[in-house]
């Protein structure tokens, strides 16, 4: 927020050439690694990671941990889905409309949780979370109940070009694409007013009441945009799996967007993505491991929380603190 | 007619103003279950005055405190801000009537940095939509405004650093600078020296000292020296009550005030 | 006036409520009344049920602010044990003791290794519990499969009682836990209001801070409060997988239920989670028996709309 220039510069120096090193190895991964790993885990990590950010932005900037990012994140695919078999729609208008039920169920359910607070906030999510879960099975004419939506399509030749968003090198930039400018535009809201408002409710709701904030609007603002982001992430996951049912949006699903954000660090945003990256690479390794995966990920998520608070980038960040004497907003 | 005054009566050619005072309590009372918190209180401020309010702890000066800011409703009793009655109205509308207000225990946002905190002060008090605008640019005035404040309390070399950072001396300062952040009419400063330095009380004493006039201050201090430099009148309150009022020259001399704080001398 | 106004519009809000409830019943009442009545009773056993489930769970979060939610994990645990256990002895009492020490056991275990090292933290405290619960379901599922099973009853209570002169039969066990759920909210009662624990969980629940200046051990009747909390789980575990089922799923479908119960009931109090035990009983036997479509739509809305009036439970404390 500092007005003086040069430090500015100075002060943003470092963490954009770390992210223009790490954009520029991603760029290059299909090179380097194999498709499977290119597709299954950055390429997945990538898109999944943007749904994790949507809570880490939450929990971060906000001060609300949210359990229903996942559900909002099914909500936009299964709108998706459902205009786009079901009634033949476009790629495109599916797209906007999905992402557009999506935020306004994010808001919907900020409403209804916006005067709660900490563990109160918390289980309302959860209980929305599963509300909406068990009500997919029973809405059966848009959801399809049990089995879901299949055949779901993924967008493919973009216009004219021979740009092909369906093919595994298409999709994959094209997830690497919409995570950048993901974790850009969430950097900046949260660095603007908005943000630092936000981040006032955060630290201290009543004095903002005092100071002339309307909280609960803010607190829906905050909601509407982790919204936005989910349902966009949601969109790349049913393009991904080309389906999707209740059991994406099941306990275990919405207990794997936290997990990620626990260990990634949930207290900034980068963490989203590393912790995504974990997750994924867990979950596609681990059955070598182990025959329980569900062990293994909650044993993760509790040596994390009791060990790493700040998981890897609060690890990172300290490190990085060691030398300097004074922290900087 | 114009804030400072009402309306202007016309009798026989000549010409009465009454001036509308800045605070005007009416027979307040506050109760939390059976403790009587405020016992029936009239109290009248005019614009422009420094009112100091001393007493005992218990004696319900930060309740007071509470009912002019909004925090919590009377039990009894009337409260007008500049002429407005201001009784049932919520925390977030007082704000906008041009109170500010800092507080005993430390209401910071732990999180951000002093400019970022008095940021948000200005902002709050600009009642502008602001929402869209900021997504799109930064909001110039409000920063400027922001060191501008951070400058006026003595925390411009700290404007960059985390609340979490500060000692409690720069807490303090920091909290003045919020109360002052909506250009408020009516400032309402709690115990602002506690904790604080020889040195750091006599910055903050010329820093009231030299606010401008037209603000109208209520502090309250324990610390006698602050209170009587800083105030044009005091005010006494004991168990609920206003017991004494008067200039700090009155109160000094004042047998009712000594037998309050006897025992409570050489305590600050 | 805005506080008075805002009050005016809940009690509008919850008096339409009631109506709506209200009338809704004398409706059906009048339609059928055999069908009523049934599930009327079953929404009453189902209820006790829910209280002894949710009273452990209020207990710990009243007291030590730990949102459990591995309650659910608790409560299957409680009762796969139990159903070893009456597999191996035929003894069902037996069975019903080893599940409620069973899961006290696991739980005292977790309270002390896992939520001591985070302990004041809600978020992390709540986040430790939600990997315990992974861990618990996973192990269970490993050990046990993934078929629903049932813990055998004894056939004094197997059977169905005559109820009335209408020649209407009613599971003999569903009363049973109807007579049970009673009891134990007796004996809970008796401990907080009669003996020195309950009178130091009171004061905890009312101010936390405050109990560690007063004297008590807060470390001990933390790790009792937990035991009690996570026992009251795997008793109600065996009493559930003898006349509902033990599967995977029970378990979050049991946490989520003492959710609903403890939000609308109050978060902090027994006599909540018997008042909201009760009105989430009888919601979902009646909306399971009229509009089984919407069973679970009704059942969580009510949770919703009663955090919509009042954000803390309908006998919580505004704070």
């Amino acid at each position: 927020m500092s007005l003086k220039g040069k430090s500015f510069l100075q002060r943003t120096f470092q963490p954009w050439t770390i992210g223009c090193l790490v954009v520029a190895l991603l760029c290059s991964a299909p090179a380097i690694v194999s498709p499977f790993v290119m597709t299954e885990i950055i390429g997945q990590a990538l898109w999944f990671g943007i749904i994790v950010s949507s809570f880490a932005f939450l929990s971060a900037y906000c001060g609300m941990m949210s359990l229903l990012q996942t559900t909002i994140a099914g909500i936009s695919g299964y709108t998706f889905g459902c205009l786009a078999t079901a009634m033949g729609w476009g790629i495109l208008p599916a797209v906007c409309i999905a992402v557009l039920i999506g935020t306004i169920s994010g808001i919907v359910f900020g409403t209804v949780a916006r005067r709660s607070y900490g563990s109160y906030f918390f289980m309302i999510t959860l209980a929305l979370a599963i509300l909406v879960y068990y009500f997919t099975f029973q809405v059966q004419g848009l959801t399809g109940g049990h089995a879901g939506l299949n055949g779901i399509p993924r967008p493919g030749r973009l216009g004219s070009t021979p740009l092909d968003l369906g093919s595994s090198f298409g999709f994959y930039y094209f997830s690497l694409l919409v995570a950048v400018i993901s974790y850009i535009a969430l950097t900046y809201i949260g660095r603007s007013p908005l943000g630092t408002a936000l981040r006032g409710v955060r630290d201290n709701a009543e004095r903002m009441e005092s100071l002339g904030f309307n909280v609960s609007v803010l607190r829906v603002a905050g909601f509407a945009i982790a919204a936005i982001f989910a349902s966009i992430g949601g969109l790349f996951s049913v393009w991904y799996n080309g389906a999707v049912s209740p059991e994406s949006i099941n306990f275990a699903e919405i207990i794997d967007v936290v997990v990620a954000a626990v260990i990634g660090g949930m207290y900034n945003l980068e963490g989203a993505w590393v912790g995504a990256l974990v997750v994924t690479v867990l979950a596609n390794y681990a059955s070598e491991v182990t025959g329980r995966f569900n062990t293994l990920i909650g044993i993760v998520l509790i040596a994390a929380v009791i060990l790493f608070p700040d998981g890897v980038a609060g690890v990172v960040a300290r490190w990085r603190q060691r030398g300097r004497p004074e922290e900087h907003g | 007619m114009n804030e400072r005054t009402g309306p202007q009566q016309h009798s026989g050619g000549q010409v009465l103003q009454e001036l509308i005072p800045a605070v005007r309590l009416l027979g307040v009372e506050r109760r939390f279950g059976g403790v009587v918190a405020i016992a029936g209180v009239d109290l009248v401020v005019q614009q422009g005055e420094r009112h100091a309010i001393i007493g005992p702890n218990g004696a319900g000066k930060t309740t007071l405190f509470n009912l002019l800011s909004g925090k919590f409703p009377v039990t009894k009793g009337r409260i007008e801000l500049f002429g407005r009655d201001v009784t049932g109205a919520a925390l977030r509308l007082r704000a906008r009537e041009g109170v500010g207000r800092t507080y005993q225990e430390s209401r910071l946002f732990e999180g951000l940095t002093v400019v970022e905190n008095l940021f948000l002060a200005t902002l709050g008090a600009a009642q502008r939509r602001f929402y869209m605008r900021s997504i799109t640019g930064g909001d110039v005035e409000s920063t400027a405004r922001a060191h501008e404040l951070a400058e006026m309390v003595g925390l411009e070399g700290r404007s960059g650093t985390k609340v979490g950072a500060l000692s409690h001396g720069e807490r303090r300062q920091l909290e003045v600078g919020m109360a002052l952040a909506c250009h408020p009419r009516l400032v309402l400063l709690d115990e602002p020296a506690a904790g604080l330095s020889q040195a750091e009380r006599q910055s903050l004493t010329r820093l009231l000292k030299g606010l401008d006039s037209a603000i109208t201050m209520m502090v309250i201090e324990h610390d006698m020296d602050v209170a009587m430099q800083v105030a044009d009148r005091i005010n006494v309150m004991h168990e609920g009550r206003i017991v004494a009022q008067g200039s700090p020259k009155e109160i000094e001399a004042d047998a009712v005030v000594h037998e309050i704080y006897l025992g409570h001398r050489g305590q600050t | 006036m805005m506080r008075l106004r805002q009050a005016a519009n809940k009690r509008t809000l919850v008096a339409v409520v009631l109506l709506v409830v209200v009338g809704g019943a004398i409706l059906l009442m009048t339609q059928d009344p055999t069908t009523f009545l049934l599930a009327g009773i079953h929404g009453l056993t189902f209820a006790a049920l829910l209280f002894v489930v949710a009273s452990g769970f209020t207990l710990v979060f009243g007291l030590m602010g730990i949102t459990n939610l591995a309650h659910g994990g608790f409560y299957l645990l409680g009762g796969y044990v139990g159903y070893s256990i009456a597999a191996m002895t035929g003894n069902w009492p037996i069975a019903l003791a080893a599940g409620a020490v069973g899961a006290g056991v696991v739980g005292l275990l977790a309270q002390q290794l896992l939520l001591r090292p985070v302990q004041g933290d809600e978020m992390r405290e709540a986040l430790v519990t939600v990997g315990l619960s992974i861990v618990i379901a996973d192990q269970l599922l490993a050990f046990y499969g993934g078929y629903p099973d049932n813990v055998p009853l004894p056939s004094i209570v197997s059977g169905a009682l005559e109820l009335g002169s209408r020649s209407m039969r009613y599971p003999t066990f569903r009363l049973a836990v109807l007579g049970i759920g009673i009891i134990v909210g007796f004996v809970l009662l008796v401990i907080l209001r009669r003996t020195r624990l309950g009178m130091a969980i009171r004061a905890g629940v009312d101010d936390r801070e405050m109990l560690g200046a007063i004297g008590v051990n807060v470390r001990m009747v933390f790790a009792v409060v937990f035991l009690l909390g996570s026992s009251l789980a795997g008793f109600s575990g065996v009493i559930g997988g003898s006349f509902l089922s033990l599967a995977p799923g029970e378990d979050s479908r049991m946490l989520l239920y003492s959710l609903v119960v403890v939000v609308v009931g109050g978060m902090r109090s027994v006599t909540g989670a018997a008042l909201g035990a009760l009105l989430v009983g009888l919601t979902a036997e009646y909306a399971a028996v009229y509009a089984p479509t919407y069973a679970a739509l009704i059942t969580f809305g009510m949770m919703v709309v009663v955090l919509i009036i009042r954000p803390s439970g309908l006998l919580g404390s505004e704070r």
